[in-house]
């Protein structure tokens, strides 16, 4: 099975690049830019990495974005995590970066997004990986900073496919946003959302119904409401489902319990992606495997409804 | 994963091409 995956080849839709900061990296970054870690040692980091809840895994997410400040700390940042899911046979990505994150720091956002922009050029010409860029606005920030932040991504608007939403999701509901991403729709960017990962299915229904969203980002909860998982799978409205960040974050206590199966069984646009893969325990095809082994998921098509290599939409 | 695929902002040729290449790796792997 190990083998199988291994070599299926895989496309990435819920990827956060912040995330794919690896601590030795943290670590060689924060050294040549003179930014001092709140750890002393790499394993010290790995050993942070337990999570009660999402809050708990922002909270080091940030800190550790913090050595980020040159456009060649992105561009090492996005190149690294291409290259492991090149060795993955991950064929396409659609990843996710937050300015915001950076530019409330100083760093302009510029300099974010050409580092960014560049690796991606390099892996499609020298890996064969294609790509999409979507921007996320911090939703525990206002709505207002999330407008500022779209007037400053709109000269390089042909980098972008979409904007999307993450960070801290409790309190802070799709709503807020409706006015940034009515004006990102108007420039043309697609909309995605993060929603019912620990927040309610209503945030669903308003990522869907307010922002327009296209794709909805975790997504889990959709199976508490009835009418909501009739309409994803009515309207085929994929869910970007990631298994090792959902069990790490607390949000289920163990695979066994992950929606993910329910899901494609239900006839539901589920996908497995890694989020936030340095700190989560695993990369596309450590999720693909803690999913077969947790759900026991087949890899072939079978009797079955869905399976790793087939799942589809109906 | 075909959904993957299926739910990518790629335009419908090259959603086609790497389902076709997911379809002939399943295929072989049967």
């Amino acid at each position: 099975m190990e083998q199988f995956i291994q070599g299926m080849p895989k496309a990435e839709l819920h990827l956060h690049i912040e995330g794919t900061l690896e601590p030795e990296l943290m670590f060689e970054i924060g050294e040549r830019n003179g930014v001092s870690i709140p750890f002393a040692s790499v394993e010290e980091v790995r050993k942070a990495y337990e999570f009660s809840d999402l809050q708990s895994f922002l909270d080091i997410y940030y800190a550790g974005a913090n050595v980020l400040l040159k456009e060649q700390d992105f561009y090492d940042m996005t190149w690294a995590y291409l290259q492991r899911v090149h060795a993955q046979n991950v064929r396409h990505v659609e990843i996710f970066f937050d300015p915001q994150t950076h530019t409330d720091r100083g760093v302009p956002f510029e300099t974010v997004i050409t580092g960014i922009h560049r690796a991606l050029q390099d892996a499609e010409q020298q890996l064969g990986i294609s790509n999409k860029l979507i921007m996320c606005f911090l939703r525990h920030l206002s709505g207002e900073a999330a407008l500022e932040t779209l007037e400053q991504a709109l000269p390089f608007k042909d980098w972008i496919i979409g904007v999307g939403l993450d960070s801290s999701e409790v309190g802070h509901p799709p709503q807020k946003f409706t006015a940034a991403f009515d004006r990102a729709r108007a420039e043309g960017l697609l909309t995605v959302a993060h929603a019912g990962e620990e927040g309610p299915p209503e945030y669903i229904w308003e990522a869907l119904d307010l922002l327009h969203a296209k794709r909805i980002d975790h997504g889990v909860r959709c199976v508490e409401d009835e009418k909501l998982v009739e309409r994803l799978r009515n309207e085929q409205i994929p869910l970007t489902v990631c298994p090792l960040s959902n069990v790490k974050l607390c949000v289920y206590d163990r695979m066994a319990d992950h929606s993910l199966k329910r899901l494609l069984d239900a006839g539901l646009c589920a996908t497995v992606n890694s989020d936030d893969p340095a700190y989560f325990g695993g990369y596309m095809n450590e999720n693909f495997l803690a999913a077969q082994q947790g759900l026991d998921w087949c890899a072939t098509p079978s009797r079955r409804r869905s399976s790793i290599g087939r799942a589809r939409m109906r | 994963m075909r959904n993957s695929f299926e739910a990518t902002f790629l335009d419908r040729s090259r959603k086609d091409a790497l389902m076709k290449e997911l379809d002939d790796y399943v295929a072989t792997a049967a």
